[in-house]
């Protein structure tokens, strides 16, 4: 779970740290360099290579998550009364278990597809040294080059793209042996014995959890106290990019450690009410698409809004601000432009998709006669709501809004385009220091928003027992 | 030739023991019921003779085979002890049609292409399926659905067919149906039946043996009607019947030859049907609602509680003192609410049952 934490662009900064050397680039010594002496070439710093695995270590806890669900859900006696009817264990997997996961992998598969496909953050910390470009890193370039046209072409290629992933999810999943619940209780668990293997499957992925999550944050710790970057001996270390007041290198309006700076406070004030503001907008429209798509269920138009809810989630995000910035850009819409409330709604549409699938899912849990008993008693439907469902259901409701305050505080993507110097916050701040090359502002705001982050999910886990790997496993039941 | 046996056999997950110490012999062409409320162990029983489940400690023998050994090491896995097994749920393969469905287990055993078509063809007919053969399992009803799954489990002719609570999910006119073709098809296949319910009658009425089972141990292995008329204890006696056995609470001493049971407000005299060592002190006095007589010569006055008429029979619940006790009589008869009859105990099937629940004693019961 810890990697779908942190912001996929903390594991690019991470990959840089590590790697970076007086070889290539920038010049800067990283990790690696300075305890080995090892300069990795330029091809596995920047560029193709490393955007692939970081992307791939990014989503891999969130594909773990809905595969493990599915897996999970699935009724084990399937695989028993194959077994009965002698088969043997690969005939099982082959005609059994792949068959009947085959269309959940598959839409977990395009779900990580148009993810990747649409990443912003990573191409441009890995791949803008070396002119490495997605579609959507180029159109951030084209948009402050001021090619707005070409720019928007990008978009409306990345939005068609969305679609005809979703069309092929919808073909896949929507077929004549739909495998959705055949029966009643789905049986028993029965676990794969791993046997000898066990132990060595566990300890590597313990092993390899700490690497990619543990070692980030102490080598982001590291980077926020080091005087010149890439030295770590304990002579270079200081607390002024922290709390110093008199730096020598302070530009970007920076006056010295970011503690004491109020651009720093301003900013990091402006991403949490962001958050909020965005997780409020999204997880209350979403409960009320909930309700209005459970409720009337297998009326068309309820489906219709129940697939325009889902819409959001497949359009690029980069490519979706781009539509907002057009949109702000017109004369009815100026009001909007460099203006807050852009991102927020922005945000909270863009979010709307994980609180409303969320929603959907806890109505379903409720019977309608819980309510219905309400109704007899001539109880008005806000009441019903907030004083019936909203109670049975508050885990899985307030996950749903949690979802969007996480997922807001580590966006970059989304507000990448339309963030202003009026409206900067933390996130984007953090883009602008990395382009100008101050690394330790750059590691303690990464650092500061990764542990932000966990202490929401740890404080709401703790207080109700909503937490993230929660909001995004009911995702994916459809 | 499949008789089955259960030496021993434990299964514990840390300290709760989901089956203890059970030993249990099914011969073959038995048709024997595990009955018990959920959680008694009867559907672990069952999986460990699958061989889904793995015991802790004891010894499981198909036939001549043994197919689980704790001590030896012996674990032979489903697929090699040529049983078949049909799921509470069916589990159906969602993806597959009826007709791959039932001949997935002949490509297991490698038949040729023409054997298994017409093995399936002959599965279809049996079960009255022919029409959904290209239908996937979605598209058809509950008990469709249970007619592939036992198509699909015969097809291979299991020795042993081990069923799983195989009617619970079906609606309750289907299930009397189905209980018809279940007994028919034990008759028509040769083979042992190892059937889990919890309903009592399912088990009264399809087997040939009732295993009833709490918290993991036997209290009964006999068939139906010895099971209903001589109960091992006051669990049993409940467990069984519908409705169920009265108990009223009563006092025994020794009289000469015979005992003297004070219950009711009313003394009686206690015949034992088989000789009785001295007994005396509190006891609990059992028996069915069929054996409460309602009769003019009856000693026994009664108040109409309520009464269910069902067509077939009447059930009448009696106020005596402060105690219900139910009355069955056959017929289509009625009475009126709170009127006065006279009733009595008749038969010779009165249980006596001591403070531990334990039957002492069967006999009969004359009120004095």
């Amino acid at each position: 779970m810890f990697p779908y934490l942190m912001p996929a662009w903390t594991l690019a900064q991470f990959w840089i740290y590590l790697f970076q050397n007086t070889n290539v680039m920038s010049g800067n010594k990283g990790i690696v360099q300075s305890l080995f002496g090892l300069c990795m070439p330029q091809w596995f710093v920047y560029g193709l290579f490393p955007c692939v695995i970081v992307n791939s270590l990014h989503f891999a806890p969130f594909a773990y998550i809905l595969i493990g669900g599915i897996l999970q859900n699935m009724d084990a006696t399937l695989e028993e009364s194959a077994q009965i009817l002698r088969a043997n264990r690969l005939r099982i997997v082959r005609k059994v278990t792949l068959p009947i996961v085959m269309p959940a992998l598959l839409s977990t598969f395009l779900l990580v597809f148009s993810s990747g496909f649409a990443s912003y953050a990573v191409p441009v910390f890995l791949g803008g040294a070396v002119r490495f470009y997605t579609l959507a890193s180029k159109m951030k370039a084209m948009i402050n080059a001021g090619y707005m046209g070409q720019a928007y072409i990008i978009a409306a290629v990345m939005i068609i793209c969305g679609i005809i992933i979703l069309m092929i999810n919808q073909k896949y999943t929507n077929k004549r042996r739909s495998f959705t619940t055949v029966t009643g209780k789905s049986g028993q668990v029965s676990l794969v014995d791993l046997k000898k293997a066990n132990r060595p499957i566990s300890i590597a992925m313990i092993i390899l959890t700490v690497c990619f999550s543990v070692v980030p944050l102490i080598v982001f710790a590291l980077q926020t106290i080091q005087r010149v970057p890439g030295d770590y001996s304990i002579s270079n270390w200081t607390l002024d990019f922290w709390i110093g007041k008199d730096l020598d290198a302070y530009k970007m309006g920076m006056v010295g450690g970011i503690l004491v700076g109020k651009d720093f406070l301003m900013a990091l004030f402006r991403l949490v009410l962001l958050s909020i503001a965005c997780s409020v907008f999204a997880g209350t429209a979403g409960l009320f698409i909930g309700y209005s798509v459970v409720r009337n269920r297998r009326t068309r138009l309820s489906k219709m809004v129940e697939a325009m809810s889902f819409f959001p989630y497949l359009i690029p995000t980069i490519a979706f601000s781009a539509i907002y910035l057009a949109l702000a850009s017109t004369k009815t819409f100026s009001f909007l432009y460099n203006s807050f409330l852009l991102l927020v709604i922005v945000g909270g549409v863009k979010y709307l998709p994980f609180a409303s699938r969320g929603c959907i899912n806890s109505m379903l849990q409720v019977s309608a006669e819980i309510e219905e008993a309400a109704i007899l008693m001539k109880v008005p439907w806000y009441k019903r709501i907030f004083r019936i469902l909203v109670p049975i259901q508050k885990t899985s409701i307030f996950s749903g809004y949690l979802l969007p305050i996480v997922s807001a505080m580590r966006e970059v993507d989304l507000f990448a385009l339309i963030v202003s110097n009026s409206s900067y916050m933390l996130t984007t701040m953090l883009l602008a220091f990395n382009q100008t090359g101050y690394d330790q502002y750059a590691s303690a705001i990464t650092l500061l928003i990764i542990v932000i982050v966990l202490v929401i999910n740890q404080v709401s886990s703790k207080l109700t027992g909503a937490s993230i790997s929660q909001s995004v496993g009911s995702y994916n039941k459809q | 030739m499949p008789r089955i046996e259960l030496i021993n056999i434990t299964k514990r997950w840390g300290d709760f023991y989901g089956v203890k110490n059970l030993n249990m012999v099914i011969e073959d062409r038995d048709f024997v019921s595990l009955l018990g409320p959920s959680g008694c162990g009867k559907t672990t029983t069952l999986r460990m003779i699958a061989g889904l489940e793995t015991p802790t400690e004891g010894i499981i023998k198909i036939g001549d085979k043994v197919v689980f050994d704790s001590e030896r090491g012996v674990n032979l896995s489903s697929d090699k002890r040529e049983i078949g097994f049909i799921f509470q749920n069916y589990a159906l393969w969602p993806h597959m049609t009826v007709y791959e469905n039932i001949a997935f287990g002949l490509e297991s055993m490698k038949w040729n292409k023409k054997d298994i078509d017409a093995r399936v063809k002959e599965m279809l007919a049996l079960m009255k399926i022919e029409e959904f053969e290209k239908r996937y399992p979605s598209e058809i009803s509950g008990g469709q659905q249970q007619r592939v799954a036992i198509a699909r489990t015969l097809a291979v002719k299991p020795q042993v067919l081990l069923m799983d609570e195989p009617l619970s999910n079906l609606d309750a006119k289907l299930r009397l149906e189905m209980r018809t073709e279940l007994k028919r098809l034990h008759a028509d296949t040769d083979s042992t039946f190892v059937y889990v319910t919890h309903d009592q009658l399912e088990a009264m009425t399809l087997s040939t043996k009732i295993c009833l089972m709490k918290e993991g141990t036997i209290q009964q292995y006999a068939p139906p009607l010895q099971v209903y008329n001589e109960p091992n204890n006051l669990y049993v006696a409940d467990f069984v019947g519908n409705p169920s056995m009265n108990f009223v609470e009563g006092k025994i001493a020794k009289t000469g030859e015979n005992f003297e049971v004070e219950l009711l407000g009313y003394k009686a005299k206690f015949i034992p049907n088989e000789k009785l060592e001295d007994i005396g002190g509190d006891i609990t006095v059992g028996f069915r609602p069929e054996f409460m007589k309602i009769e003019e010569s009856g000693k026994i006055k009664a108040g109409v509680y309520s009464t269910l008429p069902s067509g077939l029979e009447t059930t009448i619940k009696l106020k005596i003192g402060e105690e219900i006790i139910s009355s069955v009589v056959f017929g289509a008869s009625d009475y009126v609410t709170d009127e006065e009859l006279n009733c009595s105990i008749s038969g010779n099937n009165v249980c006596i049952f001591d403070k531990e629940g334990q039957k002492v004693s069967m006999g009969q019961l004359i009120i004095e």
